[in-house]
């Protein structure tokens, strides 16, 4: 398991979807473990009573449907479902709203869903947060230039209630995907993407409601991310551009430096025969 | 009661699975019914296939899966259904519904489950001797381990030979894979600049035309085991390697101002023997890698020049990878066409 993991850490992350299942038919017996344990980019469904979409995690599951947060029901229809009780789904309604709010002011746009679970620690509950937007050309808005541009966002938090009854222990788990690829134009194809994880743990005081406290821990947590992806996505790799090849202000074949350099062989070229 | 079959109870009987028992239980209900007197009821049942109208659909050893339930729940119609499972191993299942499960399953489930199971006995015998493949054949496990190696990030495959060998736990079909896939990846990187696929001699062997010497590769391990000095057939012509080393001079001149760590190789492809009025094709090589694998980031830039007396053509791959808390890569690739007019210098001599 720990080697499967490892492998996904190095394969393309614009191929993980074919690394997985890959793992998938070499590993049958871990399967639930591989699927629980490895994000792949938020797939969406339609909500048709309500008329809105929703997104898909391995949290909502149950079987082969998915739970839409807004009408808290399965798509295709479960009979027996599982669902959260009911002073979980009334805090789920209120997060589901109020994301839906951030994400607006935040992604200008985008889908959001949240959901809530009962965990085994007494009084504790889990929740996901989930935010999928599209930048492409052909993505909402329709102003983005790239051939594919998505953002995935996974948000896990862990709530436990502390024993003084006062404050709460959380723990939030946020992974951002963020995939960029291009085919045409001068450039050549190109295709940057890739997967960013981080851990957050705070023990907060429970006057302001849980949701209250998870908010601003998200908010908090997108701001580090989407900063670290500023980065790594194009600091590192273009620190790493840098050193590999320097640049030279005017090399080409019609500059300065490429005019003398090709006088030079032709020299070398005339030395050596005469 | 009017039946058409020796035993009644139809769709329970010959269409749910012989490993759902209890799906079968409600034959209890149905009798409950059945001996009641003030009842009429009529089950005649919807029994016709359903046709795609595809192709190849009435060859021989394709069955409706009404069929091949009724074969193996042991229906008097589709007893003796000439179903060979032996002849082949593959099955191909059309359908997602919940028979085409039970199929699927009745064929991948091991011989002593369906052995505790009523199936019929002519299907429990076929199954017994099925040589429908149950996993994976090495053959698709060595070359889907071939893709995780050659989609290893710049110098990290051996991290990834490494997680494949946990994965897979079978040196046989782990060697097969690395045996087919570090040449294909060491050339493709371009490990040393005079390991690509131009510079080959033969899978293991490249040749080094700066010092006139061809090295032995092992790939798998991939270090050089040896050289030796270049036979003559193997260099290129006088007149051509005039030209070759007149420009790795300045290439290497070049590389020491652009790439701090880069390597270069010219060498020539096409022609290599030709003499003052033939043409020829010399191609440059660059490969620069900065791996740092404790900094958690590794990458590479490789291009390669062809120069021809007319025309050249340039790739340019570049792959960084960055994975501390996460996993960054960036593949790009990028064609250039350039042509310039040079008085040959061969005629300036003259």
């Amino acid at each position: 398991m720990e080697a499967a993991l490892g492998l996904m850490r190095r394969m393309p992350p614009s191929l993980s979807r074919t690394a997985l299942s890959s793992l998938l038919l070499l590993l049958p017996d871990h399967s639930s473990e591989l699927l629980s344990l490895v994000d792949q980019p938020l797939e969406v469904l339609w909500d048709e009573g309500c008329g809105k979409q929703f997104l898909l995690c391995d949290y909502n599951r149950d079987g082969d449907s998915h739970r839409s947060p807004w009408s808290n029901t399965y798509h295709p229809p479960l009979e027996d479902g599982v669902l959260p009780p009911a002073h979980l789904r009334d805090l789920e309604v209120e997060a589901n709203e109020i994301f839906a709010l951030y994400r607006d002011q935040y992604y200008e746009g985008g889908i959001s869903s949240v959901y809530l679970w009962e965990t085994d620690s007494p009084e504790g509950f889990a929740a996901c947060f989930l935010i999928k937007k599209d930048g492409s050309r052909t993505g909402e808005g329709r102003r983005g230039l790239l051939e594919q541009g998505l953002w995935d966002a996974i948000h896990v938090i862990e709530v436990e209630k502390a024993n003084d009854e006062t404050t709460a222990h959380y723990c939030l788990t946020s992974t951002v995907m963020l995939s960029m690829k291009s085919a045409t134009g001068f450039q050549g194809s190109f295709d940057l993407s890739g997967s960013i994880t981080r851990q957050m743990e705070a023990d907060l005081s429970l006057s302001e409601g849980h949701l209250s406290n998870m908010g601003r821990m998200i908010e908090d947590m997108e701001s580090k991310l989407r900063n670290g992806l500023d980065q790594v996505y194009f600091g590192k790799t273009r620190e790493m551009v840098f050193t590999l090849r320097e640049p030279l202000d005017t090399l080409t074949a019609t500059s300065a430096t490429g005019q003398s350099i090709q006088h030079e062989v032709i020299n070398d070229i005339v030395r050596s025969r005469t | 009661m009017l039946e058409r079959l020796p035993s009644p109870f139809g769709l329970v009987r010959s269409g749910v699975a012989p490993d759902h028992p209890e799906t079968k239980t409600v034959i209890n209900q149905f009798t409950k019914i059945a001996s009641s007197s003030r009842l009429f009821f009529f089950a005649y049942g919807a029994e016709s296939d359903n046709h795609l109208g595809i192709e190849g659909e009435g060859l021989p050893g394709v069955f409706s899966a009404r069929e091949f339930v009724w074969w193996y729940n042991g229906h008097p119609d589709c007893a003796n259904l000439p179903i060979d499972l032996q002849s082949t191993d593959t099955a191909i299942v059309l359908g997602q519904g919940n028979v085409a499960i039970d199929v699927a399953r009745i064929l991948l489930r091991p011989f002593q489950e369906l052995n505790a199971t009523d199936i019929a006995d002519h299907a429990l015998e076929s199954l017994k001797l099925s040589k429908i493949r149950k996993e994976l054949s090495d053959e698709q496990k060595i070359a889907l381990a071939k893709w995780f190696l050659l989609k290893s990030p710049p110098g990290e495959i051996q991290y990834v030979a490494k997680d494949l060998q946990g994965v897979l736990l079978n040196d046989n079909i782990y060697l097969a894979a690395a045996q087919a896939a570090f040449p294909v990846y060491n050339k493709e990187q371009m490990l040393s600049v005079i390991v690509c696929e131009d510079e080959e001699i033969d899978a293991n062997h490249f040749i080094d035309l700066r010092t006139a010497q061809v090295a032995t590769i092992d790939h798998i391990k991939q270090v050089c085991t040896g050289v030796r000095p270049a036979a003559n057939s193997e260099l290129p012509s006088a007149y051509v390697e005039e030209y070759r080393a007149a420009i790795d001079t300045e290439v290497v001149r070049y590389i020491e101002e652009a790439f701090p760590r880069g390597h270069c190789s010219v060498f020539a492809t096409n022609g290599k023997d030709s003499d003052e009025n033939g043409g020829f094709e010399l191609t440059v090589v660059i490969s620069s890698a900065k791996l740092s694998p404790k900094n958690f980031c590794n990458g590479r830039w490789r291009s390669i020049w062809k120069v021809q007396l007319h025309g050249d053509l340039q790739t340019v791959d570049l792959q960084a990878h960055y994975f501390e808390e996460g996993n960054v890569q960036l593949d790009t690739a990028y064609d250039c066409k350039d042509s310039s007019i040079f008085q040959g210098p061969a005629r300036d001599i003259n």
